[in-house]
């Protein structure tokens, strides 16, 4: 019963976003007022389809219901309340049933918010997302149906979902988020296929199709950092990235999607690279489906990899599908999209935009052949090969440093950049903070070139961030003066976000380069009363405990912390025992501040009663996470309209210098 | 058909005994101490001279040794996990090769030997740095290649565009000397 | 129709897909031993009993090393076929089981209960297990009468394979131990 009406609901949505995606293309093409109404609803009515497919589904997980298989492979009735509610997304097939469920509410937005100012595109734009939600509906109706009822007999309980993704409440919210990013990307994706339709892109798709593309990259920031710290807290190795390749799947679309973003300011400043950012918006939709092939067709090694199932094969068709149109697209439209003219100097705001461009794209090369190669290497060679961390490291790590360089230089440099004293200037001006973080560097005990240029580097791109982004406020004219600051910052908060963004960005980048650099750590045996050193600490272990809980049993050491001899506390690292797994799940504890984490994990129990323990110091390892908060942050601040928008509805009202994200520079 | 029944026996019994070892943690170590030379019980062990060949380096001892082992172990793929290094990872396998690397290296056999001992038992596989050679020398060229090529690509549309920027200038004031003129 | 852009798209994107396609015919958990065809590592080990097996005093003889673990699942599947193949070809094959990571008590119980099917070995360190690059249990190496492995299987042992590289090192003529 419950199959059938979740089975239901879910041809409903396949139906609603075939005929969508007809009626779309139609009445794009015809221009029809009434053809768009009617692709309007049937974009509402797939979004209600699937948020009610994913009510059944939570219906059916929270009573127990077995005969439905998604229930009877990731149900349990030992499972706590909140984790069978994450269970929703716990295995494949209710996996992608929650992205149909994502998309879903994606298309409602984009047809209830784009109604206005954009409906030259909008039929367009929704018949592509209607497109995609249609492959999605027709995967979750055929080869991933968690609907499909059990063979009988319909067992009384059921395993439980991964006990990985029990063991923390972080798996409550990054697989969402990232999902968030993931389909978000679908948007902008869809509009820059309208665009290319219709053959033009002016103010009124770029405006929305940015906002429309920051939500899924701060989601997939937010996703990207949750899974980091994640594995931090539950992995129980001491890092948070080990450049995995279902990691690096998330991370491409990513930096495809700040690319875009970034040759996105250079269209609307200068009416060049149009085609580019089109491009780039393209590749990122492209990357987010070659990224959930590589999670969930098991071609790769990965901890994070769904098991080996028939869906792969269908998503290399889709994936090769949409490579296809895309291409096909781009080559008959892309000389509809013409640049404005312009004299360009790459020792200006531009050619900051272009290396910095350059530099992504190199990024993401290195890191997609990286993490293809092997593939490429048992196929053509029949060895299989691994590139892994310490590959990633070397190659990544300079070109991040030279994006480091580039967030200082590019911003201070002014737009077109002609006069050569003014560009002198504006690179000579942050020097001193340069130097004031090669100082505080050497005086932490640095010692290495690459940490001192990095520190060079964020001292003079903290600088800049900071007088960039402050630069309306100290700058506001005079008689404005009484309004104060807000006032000032509310012109155009788009700008002072962009700059927040970067002052996030410095600081996880600091946070990361130092925290890998000045990690320690020890390992040993010890017996209740053994004592182990590192950085300062002093670890004494009191003794272990088994914990009996409905749904695991826990092995518990208590370790005494002190430094100098002065207790600072006692940490519990612990080893989860669940049924059905044979390898013990370790639970590290963390002893977190400002400037370090003290990081300890139960490597075994064993008879007599010793444990194996290790200790790992780190420090800045909370500015990470901070760094990624204001990031967040600064992009919710570049959501808010500016006060030109705010003022005028009409698209060409709006003044391009003011409303600027990068503007200024002035 | 004995078989079968034997094969049901032990299910059934497997039903049971997997809980009961499940209650057992992860055995301890029994790598925890790495055995020095001499120190192995006489006569027992496996023999690893003979492919390894003789040490080329000199042994290493305290800070040194650490150094070295971690090196080693950074750049080795543990073989029960997924992307981590047997430095990172704390599987009892993991314990078990940075041993044995610390013991190797104890005798004064270099990163090298080490690094390709473990290439030579376990594949290719192990290394999570590819060795650059033959086609994989594509994954070390590539990036450099790629940052190249896009250089040459910006380099020359701005040279591009500024040409075309100073044409249409020049058209336009050409433009304006001739409506002057008129 | 900008041909560049076809040009640029089509180069980029097919072998991409073509590489993406390739991978199906692999398993990602499988790796090929690099030892297959070479001799096999020497070692001398202790039984749960103490009786030491030198693997090189087996040579003339086929032998079978199973490296298991009470923790892992497709071992006791496999645990019925051991016995079974060391009953069938006593004395023509010698089977040796290394213990892979796991307690020799738990061993020893798991064997006085379910019975055992040769030697089960004392791997101090995990030494051997290292020397033959065991990624996990279980593994099965097949050495020849030379005492070179000529297969290895990795996961659950099928009774077919056993019987196959079985017979065929048994047809290699004894005379060739040299």
């Amino acid at each position: 019963m419950t199959s059938a009406l979740g089975q239901g609901f879910v041809l409903l949505g396949l139906i609603a976003a075939g005929f969508g995606t007809a009626f779309g293309y139609i009445a794009g093409v015809r221009r029809s007022a009434a053809g768009l109404r009617l692709t309007r609803r049937l974009a509402l009515l797939f979004a209600v389809a699937m948020v009610g497919a994913c009510a059944v589904m939570w219906y059916a997980l929270l009573s127990h219901d077995f005969s439905v298989s998604y229930v009877a492979q990731v149900g349990s009735l030992a499972t706590p309340l909140h984790i069978t509610i994450f269970s929703l997304w716990s295995s494949l097939e209710g996996s992608i049933l929650f992205w149909g469920l994502i998309l879903g509410l994606y298309i409602a937005a984009a047809a209830t918010f784009q109604r206005r100012g954009h409906e030259d595109y909008l039929a367009y734009t929704l018949a592509t997302l209607l497109g995609i939600g249609t492959f999605f509906t027709f995967l979750i109706a055929s080869v991933a149906d968690p609907f499909a009822p059990t063979p009988p007999p319909v067992p009384v309980d059921g395993p439980g979902p991964n006990p990985l993704l029990q063991n923390h409440l972080l798996m409550a919210i990054h697989p969402p988020m990232l999902y968030l990013g993931y389909v978000g990307m679908s948007v902008p994706f869809a509009m820059a296929v309208a665009a290319l339709l219709r053959g033009h892109l002016g103010a009124t798709w770029l405006r929305p199709m940015r906002r429309w593309l920051l939500v899924p990259t701060s989601f997939l920031t937010a996703g990207i950092m949750l899974g980091g710290w994640w594995s931090y807290e539950v992995l129980g190795w001491g890092g948070y990235w080990a450049w995995d390749p279902v990691e690096n799947a998330s991370f491409l679309p990513w930096l495809t999607g700040i690319a875009a973003l970034h040759s996105g300011i250079v269209q609307q400043r200068r009416g060049t690279l149009k085609a580019w950012t089109v491009i780039l918006i393209m590749i990122t939709f492209l990357l987010t489906i070659l990224g959930t092939f590589l999670t969930r067709s098991g071609v790769v090694n990965s901890v994070h990899s769904f098991t080996q199932s028939p869906i792969g094969p269908v998503f290399l068709g889709f994936l090769a599908l949409c490579a296809a149109a895309v291409v096909v697209l781009l080559a008959l439209r892309i000389d509809t999209l013409v640049s404005e003219p312009s004299n360009e100097r790459l020792v200006s705001r531009e050619g900051a935009f272009l290396l910095n461009n350059l530099l992504f794209v190199s990024l993401i090369f290195t890191v997609l052949e990286g993490t293809l190669y092997p593939i490429v290497a048992e196929s053509l060679r029949g060895v299989k090969v691994s590139v892994g961390e310490p590959y990633f490291n070397r190659m990544a790590v300079p070109l991040f440093a030279a994006l480091l360089l580039l967030m200082g230089v590019g911003p201070a440099l002014p737009w077109g950049g002609s006069d050569p004293k003014l560009v002198r200037r504006a690179l000579v001006r942050p020097l001193p903070a340069a130097a004031v973080g090669l100082v505080v560097a050497l005086l932490l005990g640095a010692r290495s070139a690459p940490v001192l240029i990095v520190s060079a580097f964020a001292g003079f791109a903290l600088w800049v961030t900071a007088d960039q982004g402050l630069r309306p406020v100290r700058s506001r004219p005079r008689r404005q003066s009484g309004k104060g600051p807000l006032a000032a910052v509310l012109v155009a908060p788009d700008r002072l976000g962009a700059y927040v963004v970067h002052l996030g960005v410095l600081i996880t980048f600091v946070a990361v380069a130092v925290s890998s650099t000045f990690q320690r750590e020890a390992e040993s045996t010890l017996r209740a009363g053994d004592t182990l050193r590192v950085g300062g600490y002093e670890m004494t272990f009191r003794g272990a405990e088994r914990v009996q809980e409905p749904h695991l049993i826990r092995h518990q050491a208590e370790v005494e912390v002190s430094t100098n001899g002065r207790s600072r506390g006692v940490l519990y690292p612990s080893l989860n025992i669940y049924p059905n797994q044979r390898e013990p799940i370790g639970t590290p504890a963390v002893r977190t501040s400002a400037g370090h984490d003290l990081y300890l994990t139960l490597m075994n129990v064993g008879s007599d009663g010793s444990i194996g323990l290790r200790a790992i110091t780190t420090p800045l390892v909370l500015w990470i996470w901070i760094g990624v908060v204001v990031m967040v942050l600064g992009t919710a601040l570049c959501l808010i309209p500016t006060a030109a928008e705010r003022r005028a509805t009409t698209p060409r009202a709006v003044p391009d210098l003011a409303a600027s994200p990068a503007g200024g520079g002035r | 058909m004995r078989r079968a029944t034997a094969l049901l026996g032990l299910l059934a019994a497997l039903a049971f005994a997997v809980p009961a070892s499940a209650q057992e943690p992860d055995p301890p170590p029994r790598v925890a101490l790495p055995p020095a030379e001499g120190e192995v019980r006489p006569g027992l062990g496996v023999e690893t001279s003979h492919e390894l060949g003789d040490p080329l380096g000199r042994p290493l001892s305290g800070e040194e040794l650490d150094r070295a082992v971690a090196e080693v172990a950074a750049d080795i793929r543990c073989p029960k996990c997924q992307a981590l290094s047997i430095a990172d990872s704390g599987a009892a396998s993991a314990q078990a090769m940075r041993a044995e690397a610390r013991s190797l290296l104890s005798q004064g056999y270099t990163r090298e030997q080490v690094v390709g001992y473990f290439e030579q038992r376990y594949g290719e596989f192990v290394l999570l740095e590819p060795r650059a050679r033959g086609l994989n020398l594509v994954v070390w060229a590539a990036p450099a290649g790629i940052v190249l090529l896009g250089g040459l690509l910006v380099a020359l549309r701005v040279r591009q565009r500024r040409r075309s920027a100073d044409e249409g200038l020049d058209a336009y004031l050409r433009q304006v000397e001739q409506e002057t003129a008129t | 129709m900008n041909r560049r852009v076809l040009l640029v798209g089509v180069g980029t994107s097919l072998p991409l897909l073509l590489v993406l396609g390739f991978a199906f015919r692999h398993d990602p958990q499988i790796v090929e031993s690099p030892l297959v065809g070479k001799p096999a590592p020497n070692f001398r080990l202790a039984d749960l009993d103490g009786n030491v097996v030198d693997l090189a005093e087996l040579r003339g003889k086929p032998v079978v090393i199973n490296f298991w673990a009470t923790y892992c699942v497709p071992c006791l599947y496999e645990h019925p076929l051991f016995m079974e193949g060391s009953r069938r070809w006593q004395g023509e094959i010698q089977f040796l089981g290394v213990i892979f990571q796991d307690d020799p008590e738990t061993i020893a119980e798991f064997n006085s209960d379910y019975g055992s099917w040769g030697p089960s070995l004392v791997d101090e360190g995990g030494r051997v297990a290292i020397a033959y690059g065991v990624y996990g249990p279980p593994e099965t190496f097949f050495i020849d009468r030379d005492g070179v492995i000529v297969d290895k299987a990795i996961g659950l042992l099928s009774p077919d394979q056993l019987l196959d590289v079985a017979n065929r090192m048994l047809a290699q003529p004894a005379a060739a131990t040299g």
